[in-house]
């Protein structure tokens, strides 16, 4: 079982999230040099390089992420009803939700399962969670097309 | 002796594909750690292996491909079988 989403984005947009998640350039590359850096942190550092060459901060970036599960119980864990519930929400033509809270009294919920559920669906790229303040997310879906192939 | 890596986090198997205005492209396999890119802009893609410095050349299908490739070789192995997967990819 398989699904793949695709996003689009810009060399400026990936540069801030990279700045977002790991401070600076110079920190992410001693610790790849120190050779303790996560697979992840090793590909962010030549995604960083890449997009700081001429002009790639203005292209257009086209990304698609692919998850394969290996057993149907693996899908059921990612994709509960209510997580598939709440992307639908957040795809809906026009929804436009100012905080974790909003989203939440739309949907019902209680907006701490909500937000464990959003954090859940953003670790795997689905959504973003766009933190204005300390007090206030702003939950997005970051995908356009979601396909699922059995 | 093909090398099977069967590490799944929890079932899952992720592929991330990424590629810019100047034909710059990657695909990142987790959990197996395998990463497959243009290295840099070069022509070539190549198979990055983390578990040993090898970097294998392998054939130019284009992103789109190569990640369909990647995710069907995925389902048919449970994993990464990484002879296979140079194997299928193809040498240049």
């Amino acid at each position: 079982m398989m699904i793949e989403y695709d996003y689009t984005t810009t060399g400026q947009a990936i540069l801030s999230e990279l700045r977002q998640t790991h401070g600076s350039l110079a920190r992410l590359r001693r610790k790849v040099a120190s050779g303790k850096a996560s697979f992840r942190e090793r590909v962010d550092l030549e995604r960083w390089e890449v997009y700081l060459r001429p002009g790639r901060a203005e292209s257009a970036v086209r990304g698609t992420r692919g998850a394969v599960f290996h057993t149907a119980d693996a899908f059921l864990r990612m994709l509960t009803p209510e997580r598939l519930r709440l992307l639908n929400a957040l795809r809906a033509p026009g929804a436009r939700y100012d905080s974790v809270h909003e989203l939440a009294r739309a949907l019902g919920r209680d907006p701490k399962n909500v937000l464990n559920d959003l954090k859940g669906l953003a670790g795997h790229g689905l959504v973003v969670l766009d933190k204005r303040n300390a007090r206030r997310t702003v939950p997005r879906a970051a995908v356009e097309r979601v396909v699922i192939t059995l | 002796m093909p090398v099977k890596r069967v590490r799944h986090a929890g079932g899952v198997s992720w592929v991330h594909y990424e590629e810019n205005d100047f034909g710059e492209w990657s695909v990142a396999i987790e959990p197996e750690e395998i990463l497959i890119d243009t290295h840099h802009g070069r022509d070539r893609p190549h198979i990055h292996d983390p578990g040993d410095d090898r970097r294998i050349p392998v054939r130019n299908l284009g992103s789109r491909e190569t990640l369909h490739r990647v995710m069907l070789h995925l389902v048919h192995h449970g994993g990464v079988n990484l002879e296979a997967l140079i194997e299928e990819l193809g040498t240049p």
